[in-house]
């Protein structure tokens, strides 16, 4: 008879902890629901520090890069002769350079980086036959940072650059190409042309380029001339 | 003595499943801290009264919702109804074996699958962990793109899909107004006549580098020194070096061919105003140094619209 009642009083105890607890967690329920109601789109994975969501924008940045380099090209991209990757976040902001940056490895000259803009950026392909695309870049200025020799000073700065451009950008300008470090280290030689160019020797012996034109809002660097001619009318259309 | 080894068996289960629930609670607090729609209606959050088109993100949120819907306001009430009618059921039992067997059944089978719902983050948890993973406290969270994936067209004339809202005249007139003008034109759509578009450029929203020149000084009261940058170039003077420049001159180049026009913002011309497909009108970082190499690539001459030539002098 004790036992029975110790076993009652036992379920009831039990009974009591389960109903606080549920109490508490459906208070937490209500109040994250009403978080979520304030905007329209809730969205479970938003975290809140700011170190996290740069690790999902580099995630999603590299997700979007793989996934662009194996799909097929788009007819928009063929209609118009080059397509932009958007990098937009879970909010629908533009992912910000340094986590492009950090998802692609990519590195930009340090005394051109201080003058570009923390979003004006972009990553274009451009079809070049049987389903291959041309890969291209561009790095505005932040126009507020401009002074008199900006363009000057850039096209110095490009031609340092050229030493290690290869290295430095070949995740964006040829993502699909496997180069060892041996083959990363081969020397470029620029030269003029329409555009400042070098060619590039690819691991299957077969000759690509790099290419790129400063524009009047920042750089343009592509693994084609066609492809940068596209991106220039982009940025720097001319007129009648 | 066969009765009292079952009771003590049952309350070893009992106490077993509570030290689990409570543990399980524990390991899945992280979980919790998920967001949870109350309502059914949003567990699928895209589509309806102005909510974002459905993408196949959506579809893994939609999963995540139903999931944490299900546990939260399916399960839990419908494990702590099922407890208290087995209570009930214990305690008005008066000695009926036949109903004290259900209560128990009733009150096993509950806690057992609320012990089951909840374990599956222990058992994630402890096989990740088992496997060498690290960082096992967030593998629930995951990341993924709501918005379209079509990307804006960037058809030349198309332009910026968001054009500004000035309205390329702030009301003032002269040398200082022209410049003021054409800054308001910052976010306005390009729009070029190259792309057969010769009305809808000389439309506030829209423009390109001639034509909003031409409005910038023709709103400020100044004389219009022409829309195409034919017209512009050859009107201009000779360019001689930047540190002439003032605020409101225009740079010019034509070949012949192609052409390019933007108005300075400031004295030395550090910054111009430019136009980009992309980007819409906009200053431009590169300054006159850009069209002097501009021009030079071109194989045109670079000139310029001296701002004080053509307002009224008294405003320069």
């Amino acid at each position: 008879m004790q036992k029975r009642n110790l076993f009652i009083l036992m379920t009831v105890g039990i009974l009591v902890l389960i109903g606080i607890v549920f109490f508490v967690f459906t208070r937490y329920g209500n109040n994250t629901s009403q978080n979520a109601d304030q905007s329209s789109v809730p969205n479970p994975t938003v975290l809140p520090s700011g170190e996290e969501d740069s690790e999902q924008n580099i995630q999603s940045v590299a997700t979007k890069i793989e996934n662009i380099a194996e799909s097929p090209v788009s007819q928009q991209a063929i209609k118009e002769g080059a397509e932009s990757i958007d990098f937009k976040n879970a909010q629908g902001n533009k992912i910000l350079l340094t986590d492009f940056e950090k998802a692609t490895k990519i590195s930009i000259i340090g005394q051109l980086r201080k003058y570009l803009d923390s979003k004006d950026y972009d990553m274009y392909y451009c079809p070049a036959g049987s389903d291959k695309k041309d890969y291209a870049v561009y790095f505005g200025y932040d126009v507020g940072k401009g002074y008199g020799d900006l363009y000057s000073g850039t096209v110095a700065w490009m031609k340092d650059w050229e030493k290690t451009m290869l290295p430095d950008l070949h995740a964006v300008l040829f993502p699909n190409v496997n180069f060892s470090q041996s083959e990363l280290s081969q020397q470029l030689q620029f030269k003029d042309g329409n555009y400042r160019y070098a060619e590039v020797r690819f691991p299957d012996g077969k000759i690509g380029s790099i290419n790129y034109s400063i524009s009047g809002n920042g750089v343009i660097i592509s693994a084609s001339p066609s492809c940068l001619d596209k991106l220039v009318d982009i940025y720097d259309p001319l007129e009648p | 003595m066969s009765t009292k080894k079952t009771k003590n068996i049952f309350i070893l289960k009992l106490f077993i499943l509570t030290c689990l629930f409570f543990f399980s609670l524990v390991v899945s607090a992280g979980a919790l801290a998920l967001e949870i729609p109350s309502n059914p209606s949003t567990l699928v959050p895209c589509g309806l009264n102005g909510a974002a088109d459905c993408t196949l993100c959506h579809l893994i949120i939609g999963f995540q919702n139903i999931y944490n819907y299900i546990l939260f306001y399916v399960l839990f009430p419908a494990t702590f109804l099922v407890i208290v009618v087995a209570g009930v059921m214990y305690m008005v039992s008066s000695g009926d074996k036949g109903m004290i067997e259900k209560a128990k059944s009733a009150l096993t089978y509950a806690l057992t699958a609320m012990i089951l719902a909840l374990t599956a983050w222990l058992i994630i948890n402890a096989t990740l962990s088992a496997l060498g993973y690290k960082k096992v406290d967030n593998w629930y969270t995951f990341s993924c793109d709501t918005t379209q994936t079509v990307a804006p067209t960037i058809t030349p004339g198309t332009g910026n899909p968001n054009p500004g809202t000035g309205t390329g005249n702030t009301g003032g007139t002269g040398c200082a107004a022209v410049v003021n003008n054409v800054k308001s034109m910052t976010g306005w759509t390009y729009t070029s006549k190259k792309n057969g578009n010769e009305g809808l450029r000389m439309t506030n929203g829209y423009g390109d580098c001639s034509s909003t020149t031409s409005r910038a000084y023709t709103n400020a009261g100044c004389k219009d020194p022409g829309q195409s940058t034919s017209v512009i170039a050859g009107k201009a003077g000779a360019f001689s070096d930047a540190s002439s420049l003032k605020a409101g001159d225009a740079l010019v180049w034509n070949n012949g061919k192609n052409g390019h026009v933007g108005i300075c913002l400031d004295d030395g011309c550090t910054q111009i105003m430019g136009a980009s497909t992309k980007g819409g009108i906009r200053p431009s970082g590169g300054g006159s140094q850009f069209m002097v190499g501009q021009a030079a690539r071109a194989g045109a001459t670079l000139k310029v619209i001296k701002v004080s030539d053509y307002c009224p002098a008294s405003s320069c």
